[in-house]
């Protein structure tokens, strides 16, 4: 699995979507920017040949980077068209968003069906900043993504 | 009338189904099967759920079935009604023996009257309300139901004469709460005495609830399949009753007749209080549920009592205190209950779940103390004002939380809806630190304790210190010390 944040992570979330024509389906009425904060994210165990590699490949602004590592969060911008992610990459500061969700790493990894996402909701684990009704309409959608996003990710 | 009722009980009940689905709650509901016992149906109040957390967490921990559900019904119902008998003794007692000062607030001198038997008061106090709150005479029968199938399950009450509960008078008991019947509710329920009057077997009871309208025609227990909300299900119920307190008892005719309505979700809520001040915020919200977001009523008096009207008109916070006054002088009681473990074994575990958790768990991890609790924020289905909750400004902290978390817009003191922002928790005052279960001495559950209205962990953890044991023997000395020792103002 590629490392959480490298070009390598960021292509291959977005490729292993897109290519299951069920994950694209299940947020096919979809076309939204989500601003997905992850917390406790152990960024700051990156090693610096690593944060080099990372930096030179542009996807993200240096001094941003550096916020996030100290943080240990990654504030992500997820843009989906017609189901399918059209843009997956680190958010610009301030950058416009159609939905949020936010939540511990830990939290998302407790996602393997549709009720976990809701009840994590529900209890105030993930945060979700948006319009309810189309975020029930699409919370199977929501769900993939979530399971997507994790069974892909290497932590440092 | 009644036509004109049933047609509009319709097209409410249409628009309210409209407005779950525009929601989004039928599918969030889905997802909830696990506190559902009958899954795939949505009962009435569903929407309850998304806005009061520790419930969730409450029916998820019973295991909620059929059984369970039946179960709960019937504990619900005998605790309600063994705790008016409960209160009748204990009234003639200390009308006998009137306690010392010291021991005013012993909590076995308290009891719950009937109006409703959901949180405790004084003896004193409790008849002297009863009488403000319904008159000199005044016959009040509670009306329960399903909210999956929308029958009428119990009607249950008491003819109150000079303020205090003189006669328990159960009308009617399906025969799926009767058959948890046992020898005690066969005494209490199944015979008739001065002092009460039941039935002469089960059948009887359930049969009582097949009493129909004699214009209408409808059945009592089909009354909320025909007309919509709890307030609506008291105007069709009532003149059924008063026919049969006609035939029955006629000597109570010179006295007004209440019905008061309630589902079975909400009622096991409202009975199941841990505290009285978070009872009078479920009051404030029950007969106040535009303070939710909510279109129709969630617990009705038909017809309400005036003074209702006008308490419920003050904002939320003032509601709580004055009530806590009113009832308990000031003070907060951790209910008890008139049945015990054995007999009412979910309720037990009710009471423990939210003891150890706090009210409003997952969210705020502890109990929260009567004075946050007034000033909760609740999440609502429409955008509510901050004025309508709050006596005064809230603290740095609490306004930072009411923007970061609440979308509060501290110019017009406004709240966005749940759907705008998916929040589904109560907003508490930060600043107010939550008191842990161990702070306060063991609670037994028939017992319950009793707390200034004030407390604070620094204060609890005083009082426990110089003695106090949560029975109510000395509160104010206990209380007036540790407000010494916090470098209070003390009179």
């Amino acid at each position: 699995m590629p490392l959480v944040i490298t070009k390598e992570w960021f292509e291959t979330i977005k490729e292993k979507w897109n290519s299951d024509s069920s994950n694209v389906e299940s947020l096919k009425d979809s076309h939204e920017t989500i601003l997905w904060i992850v917390e406790e994210l152990p960024l700051s165990k990156i090693s610096g040949e690593l944060e080099k590699s990372i930096l030179g490949s542009g996807m993200v602004d240096p001094a941003y980077f550096q916020a996030m590592k100290k943080e240990n969060r990654a504030d992500l911008i997820i843009k989906i068209e017609g189901g399918k992610i059209t843009e997956f990459r680190p958010a610009k500061q301030g950058e416009e968003h159609t939905g949020m969700i936010r939540g511990k790493y830990s939290s998302f990894e407790k996602v393997v069906k549709g009720e976990d996402l809701i009840w994590l909701i529900m209890d105030g684990e993930i945060h979700f900043r948006g319009r309810l009704p189309e975020f029930a309409k699409r919370l199977d959608g929501y769900t993939r993504l979530t399971i997507t996003f994790v069974s892909n990710t290497e932590l440092p | 009338m009644a036509e004109m009722m049933e047609e509009r009980s319709q097209q409410l009940k249409a628009e309210w189904e409209e407005w779950f689905r525009g929601m989004g709650f039928d599918k969030v509901w889905k997802r909830l099967d696990v506190i559902n016992p009958f899954p795939g149906s949505i009962p009435t109040n569903a929407e309850i759920f998304m806005v009061m957390p520790v419930w969730r967490h409450v029916f998820r921990e019973l295991h909620m079935d059929p059984e369970v559900w039946r179960r709960l019904k019937y504990e619900n119902f005998v605790e309600w009604s063994y705790r008016v008998d409960q209160a009748v003794e204990t009234t003639n007692r200390v009308a006998k023996n009137p306690p010392s000062p010291d021991e005013m607030y012993c909590i076995e001198n308290l009891c719950y009257l009937s109006h409703p038997p959901a949180y405790l008061c004084k003896p004193d106090v409790g008849k002297s309300t009863c009488q403000m709150l319904y008159g000199k005479y005044a016959t009040v029968e509670y009306v329960h139901v399903d909210d999956f199938s929308r029958e009428v399950y119990w009607i249950n009450g008491y003819h109150n004469e000079d303020g205090f509960p003189v006669h328990r008078w159960t009308v009617g008991v399906a025969s799926d709460i009767s058959q948890y019947f046992d020898e005690e509710d066969e005494r209490a329920f199944l015979t008739s005495t001065e002092s009460w009057t039941g039935a002469s077997n089960r059948e009887e009871l359930d049969d009582r609830l097949n009493r129909r309208h004699l214009r209408t025609g409808v059945k009592i227990r089909d009354v909320p399949k025909v007309y919509w909300d709890p307030y609506d299900w008291g105007m069709g119920v009532r003149d059924v009753v008063n026919d049969m307190r006609t035939e029955v008892f006629s000597k109570w005719l010179h006295a007004t007749l209440y019905m008061s309505c309630v589902s079975a979700y909400i009622s096991t809520i409202a009975q199941n209080a841990l505290m009285s001040s978070e009872f009078f915020l479920y009051v404030y919200y029950g007969l106040n549920t535009s303070a939710l977001g909510v279109k129709y009523n969630l617990f009705s008096y038909v017809p309400i009592p005036p003074i209702l009207r006008t308490l419920l008109n003050l904002p939320q916070e003032t509601f709580v205190k004055r009530m806590s006054e009113l009832f308990l002088g000031g003070y907060n009681a951790i209910h008890k209950y008139a049945c015990n473990e054995k007999k009412v074994p979910h309720l037990f575990k009710i009471r423990k779940f939210i003891f150890d958790h706090g009210q409003f768990y997952p969210h705020v991890k502890g109990i929260v103390p009567p004075m946050a609790m007034a000033r909760a924020i609740p999440p609502s289905m429409e955008v509510i004002n901050l004025d309508r909750y709050l006596e005064t400004p809230p603290s740095k902290e609490f306004l930072e939380l009411l923007e970061a978390d609440g979308g509060l817009n501290p110019e017009t003191g406004e709240l966005p809806p749940v759907d705008e922002v998916g929040r589904f928790s109560f907003l508490i005052d930060p600043s107010i630190e939550p008191i842990r279960p161990s702070d306060f001495p063991p609670l037994d559950c028939n017992q319950g304790q009793i707390w200034p209205f004030d407390i604070t962990r620094e204060k609890v953890e005083i009082m426990v210190e110089e003695g106090y044991d949560g029975s109510g023997k000395n509160v104010e000395h206990y209380s007036k010390l540790a407000d010494k020792k916090m470098g209070k103002k003390v009179d």
